[in-house]
């Protein structure tokens, strides 16, 4: 059976990669990146799953899934003009991407799927700073944060368990991780831009340290995360994976202005 | 129409390079592609950001505006704009 091993939760600021070519060694969020992977790399996993939300860059209102999977066999991104970074090849794991989806459509999931990776740079970054070896596959999962009416937090949560089932039940051998992506506060675009709701990062970082997932759930609605930007829905894939942790405390939780970073550890 | 509309001008814009050629060399065509108002191709075309954020077109696609330097929108004027 496959077995999950570890997850890290991290911020994915599309300019970040470039922000660190031009200052290395001096930006906060790259020390803590570095941090997160030396979690990850000590877990060893072999398949990554990420969650994370698209920046209309594979989605649009013309066809907006709340949870889609990427079943995708291999992909090259990012794919917006403005995250500029390395580009990278990313395997993907179809096998276990339709296992997943077929395993959640029997669990009253009725996710969407794509065989085209959404190139976005919630997935590209985090992958850019934490996982170095290309040939880790990957498996995206995708939460709508970006176009209200978001899913519940209760919802997202318990679509995190059941990806934690289905890894158990999964007849392979695979060391997987999970990876969360976005923001706990963060506006893109509109006139609350360059603020940061100190308050709900201190809540959120707070119950996450102590593992009281049920108390982020029922106090992460979509009115209380959109009050701290624009794209603090994207917390919503944090509580994803949150779903799959069980009563696993984190290992280290940080925070850098509207953004935190968290790595749990839980191989049995 | 339509607040869709202007989204997905904004969404065309930043991922089809040959359509961003189009809103820069032959306006015209390139917004008779969508049904738009007139009111709405004003508040686009003179980059009135914060008219079209009451309207609700997202934000993050209006985002879209000063990378690709269209409508006299820019980075500087960005955050005066969209509040007004």
């Amino acid at each position: 059976m496959a077995k999950l091993v570890a997850a890290v939760a991290t911020p994915h600021g599309p300019m970040l990669p470039q922000q660190v070519l031009e200052a290395p060694g001096q930006l906060r969020q790259e020390a803590l990146m570095k941090q997160v992977r030396e979690q990850l790399e000590a877990a060893e996993p072999d398949l990554i799953i990420t969650v994370a939300s698209d920046h209309f860059t594979h989605f649009f209102f013309n066809n907006l899934p709340q949870f889609c999977v990427g079943t995708f066999e291999e992909a090259e991104g990012p794919a917006e003009s403005y995250c500029r970074m390395p580009h990278r090849q990313v395997k993907g794991d179809p096998a276990l991407a339709k296992g997943f989806l077929k395993y959640a459509l029997e669990s009253n999931f009725d996710l969407a799927f794509t065989e085209e990776m959404g190139r976005d740079h919630s997935v590209l970054v985090p992958l850019h700073f934490l996982v170095h070896d290309t040939d880790v596959p990957v498996v995206p999962l995708y939460v709508n944060a970006l176009a209200p009416p978001l899913p519940s937090a209760r919802r997202a949560y318990s679509l995190g368990q059941t990806l934690g089932q289905f890894i158990e039940a999964w007849p392979g051998d695979q060391r997987v991780a999970l990876l969360a992506s976005g923001s706990v506060s963060l506006e893109v675009g509109g006139p609350m831009v360059g603020t940061t709701d100190n308050k709900w990062v201190n809540t959120v970082t707070g119950l996450l340290e102590q593992g009281n997932y049920a108390s982020i759930v029922r106090r992460a609605t979509e009115r209380r995360m959109l009050a701290a930007g624009n794209v603090s829905g994207e917390f919503l894939c944090w509580i994803t994976v949150c779903g799959a942790l069980g009563a696993k405390r984190p290992v280290f939780v940080e925070k850098d202005e509207g953004a935190a970073f968290a790595a749990w550890q839980l191989e049995k | 129409m339509s607040v869709y509309g202007i989204n997905k001008l904004l969404f065309r814009a930043e991922h089809e390079p040959e359509f961003l050629a189009l809103l820069k060399s032959n306006l015209e065509e390139a917004l008779g592609q969508f049904s738009l108002t007139p009111t709405e191709q004003g508040t686009l075309t003179r980059g009135d950001l914060k008219a079209m954020f009451d309207m609700g077109v997202h934000p993050f696609l209006l985002n879209h505006l000063p990378r690709h330097d269209l409508f006299g929108v820019t980075r500087q004027n960005y955050f005066p704009r969209i509040r007004g």
